[in-house]
């Protein structure tokens, strides 16, 4: 179980929660929609691989025929 | 057993860490709970494993040729695919798309099971004669 993945979303999550914080107080709200939007796409990537990843592992377990 | 512990405890940290991800940016409060449920989805392949190769082994014991073994296990990984699949649906607050997925899942559970069904007619057609 790599547990490095689960903590980088965390943290990612955390920065982009303050910098979301930061900027929509500045005033520039299509910013902060941009930097949400560009935060969720990356963690995206890194969650459609892990689950491939699980979809792989769930056909070699049971390819047993 | 210590997959188990390990599993609970960093269940425990995610649940914490979700609600306080929750109220700032919902979509990655999601995004980590996907990710944790793969992970440990992923993790408890591996004692899986061991009990579908003992199912294997059972199976040579008993003389099966291993086709309806097959049809079992494929049954099953369909229902542990569609059945993580659609409670991402529900937790992503979409009820709707996780009955979609599950309802496929049946479906192809159906289909997998069907030769079996007619495995099953066979054998009866075969015995029929021989009682009456």
């Amino acid at each position: 179980m790599d547990i490095n993945l689960i903590y980088r979303i965390a943290g990612l999550g955390i920065v982009i929660a303050i910098l979301h914080l930061f900027l929509s107080q500045a005033g520039r709200e299509e910013q902060a929609q941009m930097l949400s939007l560009a935060g969720v796409i990356i963690v995206l990537l890194w969650i459609i691989q892990l689950i491939g990843q699980l979809f792989r592992d769930v056909e070699t377990v049971f390819r047993w025929w | 057993m210590e997959l188990v512990g390990r599993v609970a405890g960093v269940a425990l940290v995610i649940a914490i860490w979700l609600s306080l991800l929750r109220g700032r940016t919902p979509e990655l409060a999601l995004a980590l709970l996907v990710a944790f449920s793969a992970l440990a989805v992923g993790a408890a392949l591996g004692p899986l494993q061991e009990v579908v190769k003992t199912f294997a082994r059972l199976d040579r014991a008993a003389g099966g040729n291993g086709a309806y073994l097959g049809v079992v296990l494929r049954a099953m990984a369909i229902a542990y695919v569609a059945a993580f699949g659609a409670q991402i649906c529900r937790d992503a607050g979409q009820p709707s798309l996780g009955m979609t997925v599950e309802l496929v899942g049946k479906v192809a559970i159906l289909v997998t099971a069907v030769p079996v069904f007619v495995a099953l007619l066979d054998a009866l057609w075969r015995l029929l004669p021989a009682i009456t």
